[in-house]
């Protein structure tokens, strides 16, 4: 039976879009969070976003390339330029038909679909619209890095909202497993849009001022943006090649709530179903496990339902592990989140570090956990459970862990 | 050894039938699907009025296929563990959401914007609607890959049973109707789109047989490749555009369901299909006939 590993990390987020300057943002508590410079906020009672700043592609070889393509796309085939080079993969020397992409969205290529309703509003579309047009479609964003790279392996994007990521993830895994593949660019892209922003504001979830997951006074989410791209492939062919090997993908649990399209079940119930096929196939007993990468969004509703999941699936030993959010930090990156949060175990994995949740202040009596307030913490990490809850009550928990 | 696939119900919303006799009777005759959008799709006859108001009209097609199937394979899902049960479907997802939700945003203000709609824009909104309808705890699978995705749908499906990732997965695709997308489809490929659902049910064979399933097919072959090149293309097998227009992310999941109808009225022993998208996606799925030997 094959094992797999993540060998490469590509990494665009709101603290940095390469991979060094993202973790040390990450374990020193640096915030991305800031007023929104996409779009004009004064239609609303909230302005602040996180959004990827300073994003310059010329340079990488894909920016010629990458101009026909829409931002989320842009992302994506930068994220997995990254992510090749960090695995040192020589992909020349590789039969490309065993490499495969397959990636995870919520709103996609969101901008381009923005400028189309735009201008279907004043008029019909035109000739002229057609490459404005081709850039929409979901399945463009893993083909624009397929086409790049010249891979024909197994090539798809599920769209399963915010926990999309990890169902990419997932799906990559199972691909080398089966030996559908060798090797698998995995992850996840949302680019910042006014359709996500005014659906959140609408719903009264978006914070005022930051995010503070699991903290008494959380408000709420902050909209983001952001790609992460993972490189896996089989254990053995990693040995034999002499790769970095950041971390072990142990296995993966899904399910769904089933209770309502935008609310986690209050009792948590999905989530721990989730959990509990995680650890299984991950063959992780409880106490196996050193660390939570919480979903931690900083609604009331998700991280107290998520506390009582932790709680249900965990029993005691819950107060024992560390959980924390990395959206006090990114905001909500929505399809690209889980995928960010997978490449954060991988380097909490390597370094042995876990990241904080920031922000933190005030103690939730619902919410009593160890959440690593305000300060990354050097622990011994061997294994992590990343949750990734979702819209439509799609969860997605993977299971990471030290070879 | 390897678990065996099989599928043990249909569900249907076209143009061309309300149920799946009908549709098969008309298909079989060479009735034309004319209309690009079912006129006479009738939700609440289907659902009830119970919770359908605020739902987008992917949701809708695509949970009337499901109440259809879901009683076609005689499921009794209160009696079974709803964990083992998932839901698998291709679709671009509710256009229509998107474009009335931003327009809404653009022409009027973020204030009159519905947040009950903000949800129908997700492109999962159909695949969570099935869920929380029928209560279904299993993974919930949503694929966008262009013309295949209904296909990719079903063989994806039929992994998870093979990996024990469930005993039955509701899988399939659906397409809606909008002028806008209309208006895309005319300019971009010079045709019209047909929107429908198609919805099966797939199981691990001795699932089906321990519950006494009617099987209507098996599913003895899958393939998922990205042909970059574009050389070498094999021909679309069994056809269904002519008859039922360019149904897009849900092809696949129709061509499934009408040759999974064939075989079991013994029409055929065996039928191969493919979809392949513009970009590169290529998808094959192969049924025959159950044979319990």
């Amino acid at each position: 039976m094959r094992r797999v590993v993540v060998t490469g990390l590509g990494i665009i987020s709101s603290i940095g879009w390469k991979k060094e300057v993202f973790w040390r943002a990450l374990v020193s508590g640096q915030s991305g969070i800031s007023p929104a410079k996409a779009f004009d906020t004064q239609d609303f009672k909230v302005h602040n976003t996180a959004e990827v700043k300073d994003f310059d592609p010329s340079g990488y070889l894909n920016y010629e390339f990458s101009k026909q393509y829409g931002k989320a796309a842009q992302f994506a085939l930068c994220a997995s330029e990254f992510a090749i080079n960090d695995s040192l993969l020589d992909i020349k020397n590789i039969n490309l038909s065993r490499i495969g992409v397959v990636l995870g969205t919520t709103m996609g290529e969101a901008q381009v679909f923005q400028q189309l309703v735009e201008k279907k509003i004043h008029s019909d579309f035109e000739p002229r619209d057609r490459t404005l047009i081709m850039q929409y479609p979901l399945e463009n964003i893993p083909q624009a890095i397929a086409k790049f790279f010249h891979l024909e392996g197994p090539n798809a994007i599920f769209p399963t909202a915010c926990s999309s990521g990890n169902y990419a993830i997932s799906y990559g895994y199972d691909c080398i497993k089966d030996k559908r593949a060798d090797f698998m660019l995995c992850g996840g892209v949302d680019v910042i849009s006014v359709i996500a922003f005014t659906g959140f504001a609408r719903m009264l979830s978006i914070a005022p001022d930051t995010c503070q997951p699991f903290d008494r006074n959380r408000k709420g989410i902050i909209v983001g943006e952001g790609c992460a791209i993972l490189l896996l492939e089989d254990f053995d062919n990693a040995i034999k090649r002499n790769a970095h090997i950041y971390a072990e993908i142990l296995g993966y649990g899904l399910s769904c709530d089933a209770y309502h399209m935008t609310s986690p079940h209050p009792q948590g119930y999905g989530a721990s179903i989730a959990m509990r096929k995680c650890l299984k196939e991950s063959g992780l007993n409880l106490e196996d496990v050193s660390y939570i990468n919480a979903h931690g969004t900083g609604t009331q509703a998700n991280d107290k339902a998520e506390t009582i999941a932790i709680k249900d699936v965990f029993g005691s030993l819950a107060y024992k592990i560390p959980v924390s959010s990395i959206k006090s930090m990114l905001g909500h990156t929505m399809g690209a989140a889980s995928a960010i949060e997978a490449a954060a175990c991988c380097l909490s994995i390597d370094k042995q570090i876990i990241p904080p949740t920031i922000n933190y202040q005030t103690k939730d009596p619902d919410c009593d956990l160890d959440y690593v307030p305000n300060q990354a913490r050097h622990i011994n990490v061997k294994n992590i459970i990343s949750n990734a809850f979702a819209f439509g009550g799609n969860n997605a928990c993977v299971g990471f862990g030290k070879v | 050894m390897d678990k065996r696939i099989v599928i043990t119900g249909a569900g249907i919303i076209s143009s061309l039938g309300k149920n799946k006799e009908d549709f098969l009777r008309n298909f079989l005759s060479g009735h034309l699907a004319i209309k690009s959008k079912i006129e006479d799709f009738d939700a609440v006859g289907i659902l009830g009025q119970g919770g359908i108001r605020t739902l987008d009209r992917s949701s809708l097609l695509s949970l009337s296929a499901s109440k259809i199937a879901i009683e076609d394979a005689n499921l009794n899902i209160g009696q079974l563990d709803s964990s083992d049960i998932g839901v698998s479907l291709g679709t671009m997802g509710s256009i229509f959401s998107g474009f009335d939700f931003y327009r809404v945003k653009l022409l009027e203000s973020p204030r009159y914007v519905n947040p009950m709609q903000f949800s129908n824009t997700v492109v999962n909104a159909s695949a969570g609607q099935i869920a929380i309808r029928f209560g279904l705890n299993g993974f919930n699978a949503t694929i966008s890959t262009g013309a295949c995705a209904g296909m990719d749908a079903i063989i994806y499906a039929s992994q998870m049973i093979k990996k024990s990732k469930a005993n039955i997965v509701l899988a399939g695709g659906v397409e809606e109707y909008c002028d806008e997308i209309n208006s895309v489809f005319k300019l971009v490929k010079g045709e019209d789109i047909s929107e429908g659902a198609a919805i099966l049910i797939l199981e691990d064979l001795d699932f089906a047989l321990g519950r006494k399933a009617n099987i209507l097919a098996e599913i003895i072959d899958t393939c998922q490749e990205n042909r970059l090149s574009r050389e070498n293309l094999e021909p679309e097998q069994f056809s269904i555009k002519e008859k039922l227009g360019n149904l897009y992310s849900a092809t696949g999941a129709f061509k499934t369901l009408i040759a999974s109808l064939l075989i079991k009225n013994n029409t055929r022993n065996s039928i191969s299909l493919n979809c392949s998208s513009c970009l590169g996606n290529y998808s094959s799925i192969t049924l025959s006939k159950f044979n319990a030997e």
